[in-house]
This record gives structure tokens, sequence and C-alpha cells, in this order.
């Protein structure tokens, strides 16, 4: 039977099964190489897949970005992480679809295109130059290669055409600037007169039936919101300080050690001359040097010039020139021996020569300001604080750490952190989310009083840094649900609001009667009666002198006809009611304003243009792309 | 079925297929090869066509945004002549058309636009080319053919395009439609939708949505 498999395994076809089979054994496992579907896809565009780990990086990036933004405001904890990962992911999905439909378009950006672009960035220049080794430095901090910068480059500036080119060529026609003028800058001659509710109140009798209607139909208004009463340690830098052991020895070697700053030091003036000598110089030219020294300071003995010496033989060329003059300085500047010879000479006086790495140097004191030194008794008080502060910084990490430790040991209680620390144990007041005061609002704070394990288990907190060296543990020791205020204890708030709903009502009232004569013709200067008639001439959408719930009413209603009135009515705060009579409706027209406002306007109206067509453009592309979000949605 | 084959035998049977099948195999392959490195060329052709119009519209933005109007016609209509069929030309048409509208050339600002219309190689850009056309031609009182562009649109930017045809049926005095036209722009969502409310109380309508 082999044999007969053999005989037919010779013909061609019996090959071409061979070469077939073994197709799939050859390319088994290449997408191992070319990277394909390896990684979990968090959404596809189209054919494009989006991976979790683009998502992350950008992600990151986002978050970075927000921090530099928002600096000290920036409070993670405010952030719903999840919910923060899906925009940024929508933010990818639009980006991308815009990519291709800006490649599908024919858009392209060639190599010189971002080559150019990519030297004209400055984060990338030196000295005003574009730098190889600063670009690739940066790029690299961003976690990409050079070459993937390059592509990052493209795809910004193929989105960027398309943005410009729709959002750049759009133009405001006059037909549009016209229209816009007029209605904007309409004004109407109106008159009004406002009718106080409190007119309208009275005393008459509410039913507990009332009452109880009222407190149900507004429960909500009535509602306390969920409070705790907390007991807390804070620690800070401060308070550690203030409670350091401040010996007097502490403070003398303090005191010692920061000396500068308590009080200027002594500084001197000098000038030399030097003699430059290797400090492996043979013998023969130290003779040299020296007895050329020797005879310097002979000549200046005889009453030379010191200045005019040194112009002419010191080779230290930097001083040379101002006569060897090297100004004031203080101590522990100068070479060690230099410094010796200054501080022991007299003023005006002349120094021995002096060996130093540079040479020989002779040396004249000119000038002495002498130093403010305090004493350690002079300076006491402020070498307290300071060491107190000192301390204070130094021993706050520990003794957080120790806080913290203490919290977690036994966390029923903080009295053993407490006595241990000697830190004060705080009580607050009872509070809700919104009423906490202090350092007790920071959300982080808030965040863990109100977490499942402090409030349900009625754990001590984790220690949470406040920041500026300050840090807080708490605990719940008491706890409110949110609940409804029964109808007893707030009686008298319904009595006072069913009072001024009353009271508005009949406000109204008078309003409609007064509205019902003003349609029926007559004018509201002969009916306003006790209530004062006000009117405004030319009032503009934005006038201040009218109450806006008013100015709105006025500017919703239709234009009168000439000759005619338009009247009506409009709720003001506080139960108020106004009546109004619309007499004349006058257009904005485009003489009327100077250049400027011109160029404004059009430019509010371009705005809006621009920004509505380029998002329907993308608007557009979402509604035909094929896009599928993978990533698990948490409020599904 | 159970001969043996020599070795002579079997080139000889491999000669006789090759004569038999040879000349399909090699026009298979020819063709197989053809078509992949001619496409990599047109994608090729494709891609640096595509990169010249690009460095020609960004010299364009340039010089239009350093103030060299003419300079930018030029390169813009060079761009135009040079790579018609681009995107870059629609792109450089509705440059071409701003420029030319602010200069107070109307005609030459809808001639612009007509030709981005006419040759946009993407449905939602010959879409906005409509409604900025339609604009400039309702602003040169050319409201028939504004009517005959509105109509025509699709369903890109409903809004705005209800808001024209609100416009046109206000100038032709049909209240009633540019009411109803401007209460369906409001809704589709247009951009400065306070003006286009402010429309609709001027035409009397006291109770406009807010």
């Amino acid at each position: 039977m082999l044999q007969n498999i053999r005989d037919r395994a010779q013909g061609w076809i019996a090959w071409a099964i061979v070469i077939l089979i073994s197709i799939p054994f050859a390319l088994w496992g290449i997408q191992e190489y070319l990277g394909v579907g390896s990684e979990p896809v968090v959404a596809t565009v189209n054919d494009n897949e989006i991976t979790e780990r683009e998502l992350d990086r950008r992600y990151q990036q986002f978050r970075q970005d927000l921090r530099e933004q928002l600096g000290a405001a920036y409070r993670p904890e405010l952030f719903d992480d999840n919910r923060m990962r899906q925009e940024v992911l929508k933010r990818m999905v639009r980006e991308d679809l815009i990519l291709q439909a800006s490649h599908d378009m024919g858009m392209r950006a060639g190599d010189s295109l971002v080559r150019q672009t990519i030297l004209g960035i400055s984060a990338f220049t030196r000295d005003g130059r574009f730098d190889q080794q600063t670009f690739e430095r940066s790029v690299r901090l961003q976690g990409l290669t050079p070459a993937g910068f390059e592509e990052r480059v493209r795809q910004a500036l193929l989105s960027e055409q398309l943005s410009q080119a729709v959002q750049g060529s759009v133009f405001v026609t006059e037909h549009e600037l016209n229209e816009a003028v007029r209605l904007n800058n309409q004004t109407r001659k109106v008159d009004y007169v406002v009718i106080p509710s409190k007119n309208f109140e009275s005393d008459e009798a509410i039913t507990d039936a009332e009452a109880a209607a009222y407190y149900d139909e507004h429960q909500t208004d009535f509602r306390t919101p969920e409070q705790v009463k907390l007991e807390y340690i804070l620690l800070n830098a401060q308070s550690v300080g203030k409670s350091a052991e401040a010996t007097d020895d502490a403070l003398l070697a303090f005191f010692d050690d920061n000396q500068e700053k308590y009080g200027r030091p002594e500084e001197r003036q000098a000038s030399h001359i030097l003699i430059k000598l290797a400090e492996d110089a043979d013998q023969a030219t130290l003779t040299q040097v020296l007895a050329r020294i020797g005879d310097l300071k002979h000549r200046l003995m005889q009453g030379e010039d010191f200045a005019e010496l040194a112009k002419a033989n010191s080779e230290d060329t930097g001083t040379a020139e101002n006569g060897g003059d090297l100004g004031y300085f203080g101590k522990g500047i100068m070479d060690p021996a230099f410094e010796e010879a200054v501080f022991n000479l007299q003023e005006g006086e002349l120094s021995e020569p002096v060996r130093t790495t540079f040479g020989y140097h002779l040396i004249k004191l000119t000038g002495i300001k002498a130093g403010d030194v305090k004493t350690f008794e002079e300076a006491r008080a402020d070498v307290e604080a300071d060491f107190r502060k000192a301390e204070g910084e130094r021993l706050y990490f520990e003794q957080a750490e120790k806080l913290a430790d203490l919290s977690y040991e036994d966390p029923s209680s903080l009295e053993p952190a407490s006595s241990e620390l000697n830190l004060e144990i705080i009580e607050s007041d009872w509070m809700d989310r919104n009423s906490a005061q202090g350092i007790l609002r920071s959300p982080k704070v808030l965040a863990a009083a109100f977490s499942e394990d402090v409030l349900l288990e009625r754990h001590n907190s984790e220690l949470i840094e406040l920041g500026q060296l300050q840090s807080i543990v708490l605990r719940v020791v008491d706890h409110k649900e949110a609940s409804f205020e029964p109808l007893e204890v707030v009686k008298e708030t319904v009595l006072g609001k069913i009072k001024q709903q009353r009271a508005a009502e009949k406000a109204e009232e008078e309003a409609e009667k007064l509205l019902a004569r003003l349609n029926e013709g007559a004018a509201l200067a002969h009916l306003s009666g006790d209530y004062e008639l006000q009117g405004v001439d030319a009032a503009k959408r934005s006038e201040v002198s009218m109450p806006l719930p008013l100015l709105r009413k006025v500017f919703r209603s239709p234009r009168p006809e000439p000759g005619k009135v338009v009247s009506g009515l409009a709720k003001l705060n506080q139960g108020n009611v106004a009546v109004f009579s619309i007499y004349e409706v006058n257009d904005g027209s485009m003489e009327e304003l100077d250049e400027a406002l011109k160029e404004q306007m059009k430019a509010q109206v371009r705005s809006g243009l621009s920004r509505n067509q380029f998002n329907s453009l993308v608007e557009d592309l979402l509604g035909h792309a094929d896009i599928n979000y993978l990533l698990s949605d948490p409020e599904d | 079925m159970s001969s043996y084959l020599t070795e002579d035998e079997q080139v000889e049977a491999l000669k006789k297929w090759w004569k038999e099948n040879g000349k399909s195999v090699l026009s298979g392959l020819i063709l197989g090869f053809g078509i992949i490195f001619g496409w990599q060329g047109w994608d090729r052709y494709q891609t640096s066509q595509g990169e010249h119009a690009s460095m020609l519209y960004t010299t364009m933005e340039n010089q239009f945004a350093s103030g060299g109007d003419d300079q930018g016609t030029e390169t813009a209509k060079r761009l135009i002549g040079e790579h018609s069929s681009s995107v870059y030309a629609t792109f450089a048409a509705f440059q071409l058309a701003k420029v030319a509208y602010q200069k107070g050339e109307k005609a030459s600002a809808k001639s612009h636009l007509q030709w981005a219309l006419d040759n946009a190689p993407d449905e939602a850009l010959a879409g906005v080319a409509r409604l900025r056309l339609a604009r400039v031609l309702i602003d040169m009182q050319e409201w028939d053919a504004a009517q005959t562009l509105v109509e025509g649109a699709g369903d890109l930017m409903p809004g705005e395009f209800a808001r024209l045809q609100g416009d046109i049926a206000q100038h032709r005095g049909d209240l009633d439609g540019a009411r109803e036209a401007y209460q369906r722009a409001i809704l589709q969502g247009v951009e400065n939708a306070d003006l286009v409310r402010m429309k609709l109380v001027d035409l009397g309508d006291g109770e406009a949505s807010s």
C-alpha cells in the first residue's frame, strides 16, 4: 500500500498539494514580526486601530499637560479617571478621522515641509539656531524617537492645514454684517411700571393643609445633606518646630553655623602685585622671582606709588590695569594664604611677599568695611525662630511618617498618635461637603471623610498630604444621613413662603388687569396710578437701568406697527411684576458705528461661522465613519 | 497507472508540461508584478504630486498671512493650474474667494466659489463651497440662484442652509416660510444662533424659544 502512495505521489498535482500545505507553516507566527493583532485595541476607526498602549501614552501626556496648566489648582482626585480616558479616546478618534479624511482627500505633507516645520520649533533652538542634540533630547523626553516625532509633526501639519483651509478662508458678507448690526444694535422706546408684591401681603390665615401641601411640593428645598463630625490631627512644620527642643547649646551651634545671617561680615579691600611662579618651579626660577619681588618691595618702601608699579610689573593681567585693585571681599573667597595676609594687615600697610598657588604677591590693604556682627545674646530671638523653622522642616517628614504608622496600627483611635507625638486632637463641627471650613474644605480631606473605609468602617484615614509641609489624619466620630427636615421644624419658613407666593399671585393679577386695559388702548402714563412710571427712550439689548427679566421680555416682544403700541408683562424677582409698553423699535445701522466697532462685529460673526463650518465637516466625517469603541465603559 | 518513470522520463514530462502551460504562467507572473509595481509607482506619483501641492499651499498661506496678497494670489493660481484635481486647489479657491470679496470684487469671489463647488474632490468640502457661494449670492441679491443652491444642499450643515432659506423667504415676503426656516435652523444647530433668534423675534414671533 505504501508503494501505492509513493507511486501516486509522483505527479505534479501532488507537488502542488505539498506546496500549498507548506505555505501556512512558512507564514506561521509572522504577525509577531509585523506587530499585527498582538496588542489590545480600544477603538477602531474605519480600518485603523487605536491600541491601549497609544491611549495610555496619550492619557499620561494629557494629565501632564493638565498639571502644567493648572499648577497648584491641579487636583487629580477631582477627576474621574475612566471618564477622562473616554474623553481622551474620543479626541484621538476625532484626530484619527481627520487624519484619514485628509489623506483620502489627497492631502500630503512631504519631508521637506516636515523638516521646515521642525526647524522652526523654538524649543529645539539653542543660541537662536536649530540644535540637533537639543532636538533629540527633547523628543526622547516625550518618549518618542526622532522618526516618531517627525510622523507626529506630519500628522499635525495635515490636520492643521485642513482646519486652517476651512476656517481661515471664511469671510462675512456685507449683507450678514448689516443684518447683525441691524438686530444687535436695535433700540426700543419703552415705558414700564413695577408692581411690588409687598403691597399685596396680608395676614390671611394659612391652614395646616395648605402648609402641608406646600411642604410636600417643595420637599427638596428642606433637605439637609449628609453630614459628618470629624476628629483630626493636623501636622505641620510650624507646629513641629514650635514643640522642638531648643536648648542653649543647640541654639549656639545653630548661631555659629549660620553667623552670616545675623549681621554683615567684615570686608576688606586690597591691591596686589603678582609675580607668577609655577608650584613645581626649579630653584633658579625661584631665586629669580624672589629677587624681583624683593626689588619691588624695596621700591615700594622707598615710597614709589603702588598702583604705578602694579601697572608696570604685576603679572595678574586682570587687575594690573587698575593698579592691582581687587575691590572689597569677605572671608572664604581668596586663596587661604592670601586671605590670612590680608586680614592681618593694618589699613595702608604693605605685606611681606606671600606665596600662593599663583606665585608671589605683594599686598597692600587699602580699605576695611567693618562687619556688623551681632552677638549671640543680641540675635537670640531671631536665632531661635530660625532654628525652630529649620527643625520643623527637618523633623516634619519624620513625624509625618510616625503619624501615618501610629494611626494605621490602631485604626480605631487617634489617641496613641496624639499622645506619642504630643499633638492635639481637634474636633470639627457638623459639616457637609459644602459647609466644611478651612483645611477641611480640601477636596482630598472631603474625599477621605466620605470614603467607605472612614465613614462606614470608622477607621482612621490615611495620612493626607495637604502640601506646604502640612498633613492630616482624620476619623469620623459621628454621621448623619441626608434627611428631610420635618414640617414642624420648618413651619415658619413654609408659612413665609406661602405668604410671599400669595402676594406674588395677587401682584400678577393686578398686572394682568393693567395689561388688559392697555390692550384696550389706554396709555400706561394714565394708568400707572400709585406705581412710578419709568421710561427709557432708547433701550439697548445691554441696557443696565432696567431689570434683566423685563429687558429680555421687551426684546422678545414683536415690533409695534407704526402708531401702535405693544404691551406685555414680565415677572421679576421676589414676586414683583412689571408691565410695559413698547412705542418704537429703531434698527441699528452701520453708519452709527466707528471702524473699531465694525471690526469687532465682523470678528464676532466670523468666528461663529468658521467654527461651525469646520465642526460640521468633522461631524460629517464622524457620521460616515465606521467607529467602534472597545474600551469598556465603567458606567454601562 | 503503476508505471515507473525514469529520471529522463520525468524531465521529459516536465518539459512537456512547460510547453503546454509555460506561456500562461509567465504572462500571469508578468501581469502580477506589473500590477504591483505599477500600483506602487502610481502611489509614489500621487504622493509626490500631493506633497508638491501641499508645499505650494503652505507657501501661499504664508504669503497671505504676511500681507503679500499679490504673491499669494499668484501662488494660488499656480496651484489651481497645476493641481486642479487636488484638494489643495479647492483650498486655494476658498482663499482666493475670500481675498477677492474683501477687495470688493464680488463677481470674482463668486466664480472662485463656483469653481470650488464644481471641482472639490470631497463631498463635505463641496458642501462648504455651496454654503459660501449661496451666502455671496444672497449678498449680491441673486435670489433665484441662491434658492437653487440652497435647495440642492445635502444633509451637510442643515441648520446653516435653513437659515439662508429663511433669509430668502423673508426677502420674498414669505414671512411664515421665513419663520419656519429660522425655527428649523435653531433646532438643527446653527452658529450665531442668538442672531437667528433675533431675526425670528423681528418677524413678530413673540414666543421665540430662548
